[in-house]
């Protein structure tokens, strides 16, 4: 009998976990985004984390970029080429980056360097006291540490992947032109005819929940890592699957809300 | 080493102590750990608390800085409860306290220099100065503790560990606390840099005339720091007293502990981490 209880056992103890998760993920976010209309701001300290979630990400965003759109249009090339549609590649590029793989690929991307960043920056000052001393320094941490890289994340996101966009679509026209023989105009007549600025702005949108979710997750798992070198290095491991998982979910989930109504 | 400060300090009300704690306890599912500490810290004087470790010294101190929350219990600073207290009326509370952590706690990603005027400006009571001088205010704490402008722009991994200790008491001091704590502040440390930290600790009380709290298992720095002193054993203070008779106590458990005895009534075959674990 109790083996046969045993599954429903661990199912229960899953949900119930990951509803304690996900209710203490919850609070979290609120007194992180709390601190946003609390005195006081901590200026110096979001323009450092703009610099290093925004513009320091810039190279391995815009290399993504690049190759995402060249490699779009080399595939789209040998697919429409059977059905003589080769003049929707530079169509299939725009939409493609602008709408999912501008945001996604860019989301990953940050989600790999600055999760794991901030999740081992805030789990290392966690295990070496360093938040505990905020404390005694009459320093809210959630307002000093989460804060500032909350605003960062939703702020800068959405210039990575303006930029992702352009140079995205860069790529595209690179290989297009370069290697398969387009035109330069009618390629870019083809581009501009498929760019809709609905398309851009929602995908700005996802870059803003992507930054908010990544930088969200880092500071979560670093500011309640435990156990030394080993924990933190957890922090960043957990930051990184569930950032990935979660942009992939809310990709999905904003894309049936803006896309398909 | 150390100057008197002129700012104006809030004192305890005349025999009232400046701390006391009353039925502190705390626990960690069903390990307790606290089991119902009773201590008077009186102001303007040193108090050290002594014991084993494992025994819940720096939980206590934890508890008293709002850092965890005990699951009973009072903790009054000048009279007042700070259990349950807000955020806000906690955040002015902590501005007159300053605190030595065992391993510094310095923040590693600022220089020497922006640790200390972290220190300033997190306590600087609402007063807005220039960065010029606060700099100027961050090196006078620097040489203070004993440290020349050299380690200002240095980062806290490149310094020693008593000069990290020294550098984490420049900043706790930059507030102009009137209440001290000290988390083993001698841990680690080769005995002259001992002797400096105490005599620093003890700078403090006697010339800035604060109160300290100081958390330890090293004798030679009760004798050389405390006024008065007890000991935290089996979730409890059981004993407390001038520190200078600590070493004769009469105590059995104290007397074992101070003079590091194998034989007494604290085991040491197969110790638990906390003696209260066996209830």
């Amino acid at each position: 009998m109790r083996a046969l209880s045993l599954p429903f056992i661990f199912l229960g103890r899953g949900i119930l976990g990951g509803l304690h998760h996900a209710g203490a993920l919850s609070l979290f976010a609120l007194r992180g985004l709390g601190g946003i209309f609390r005195l006081p701001v901590y200026g110096q300290v979001i323009l450092s984390c703009l610099v290093e979630i925004g513009f320091l990400s810039l190279p391995v965003v815009a290399l993504t970029a690049i190759f995402s759109g060249a490699v779009i249009a080399l595939q789209s090339y040998s697919g429409f080429s059977q059905y003589h549609a080769q003049n929707a590649v530079g169509g299939i590029v725009v939409m493609s980056i602008t709408k999912e793989l501008g945001p996604v690929l860019a989301g990953l991307m940050v989600a790999g360097r600055i999760g794991a960043a901030i999740a081992a920056q805030i789990g290392s000052m966690r295990v070496t006291d360093q938040i505990d001393a905020l404390n005694t320094l009459a320093t809210d941490p959630i307002k000093y540490l989460v804060t500032p890289r909350l605003v960062a994340g939703i702020l800068a996101l959405p210039f990575l992947v303006l930029i992702a966009d352009i140079l995205g679509v860069a790529g595209g026209f690179i290989v297009a032109v370069g290697k398969l023989g387009f035109s330069p105009a009618l390629y870019i007549h083809a581009t501009h005819a498929s760019l809709h600025s609905h398309d851009v702005l929602v995908g700005l949108l996802k870059a803003a929940v992507f930054g908010f979710l990544i930088t969200l997750l880092g500071c979560y798992e670093g500011y309640n890592s435990r156990g030394g070198a080993e924990g933190v290095g957890r922090a960043a491991t957990a930051t990184v699957v569930a950032s990935s998982i979660l942009i992939l979910a809310f990709d999905y989930l904003l894309t049936d809300l803006f896309f398909t109504a | 080493m150390m100057t008197s400060s002129s700012s104006s300090r809030t004192a305890a009300p005349s025999g009232q102590p400046r701390l006391r704690i009353r039925g502190l306890r705390k626990s960690f599912g069903d390990r307790t750990i606290l089991n119902g500490i009773d201590l008077d810290v009186p102001a303007g004087k040193s108090t050290v608390i002594i014991g084993g470790s494992g025994n819940g010294k720096s939980l206590l101190l934890r508890c008293i800085l709002g850092l965890i929350e005990p699951d009973e219990g009072t903790i009054e600073i000048d009279g007042e409860n700070i259990i349950g207290a807000s955020r806000s009326r906690r955040e002015t509370l902590l501005k007159r306290i300053g605190m030595l952590f065992q391993n510094a706690a310095l923040f590693d990603s600022m220089s020497v220099m922006d640790n200390v005027l972290f220190g300033l400006t997190a306590k600087s009571h609402g007063r807005r100065r220039d960065r010029a001088t606060q700099e100027k205010e961050a090196l006078r704490l620097l040489e203070q503790v004993g440290l020349g402008p050299h380690v200002a722009p240095l980062n806290p991994a490149e310094l020693s560990g008593g000069m990290q200790k020294r550098v984490g008491l420049a900043r706790a001091l930059a507030g102009q606390p009137d209440i001290l704590f000290f988390d083993e502040p001698t841990t680690g440390l080769d005995p002259i840099m001992s002797a400096v930290i105490d005599g620093l600790i003890s700078s403090c009380v006697t010339q800035r005339g604060a109160t300290a709290l100081t958390i330890t298992h090293d004798m030679t720095s009760v004798t050389r720091i405390g006024d008065h002193a007890a000991m935290l054993y089996g979730g409890k203070i059981i004993w407390q007293g001038p520190a200078n008779t600590l070493m004769h106590s009469g105590n059995p458990i104290v007397d074992q502990f101070t003079h590091g005895r194998l034989d007494g009534p604290i085991p040491t075959s197969g110790m638990t981490a906390n003696p209260a674990e066996k209830r």
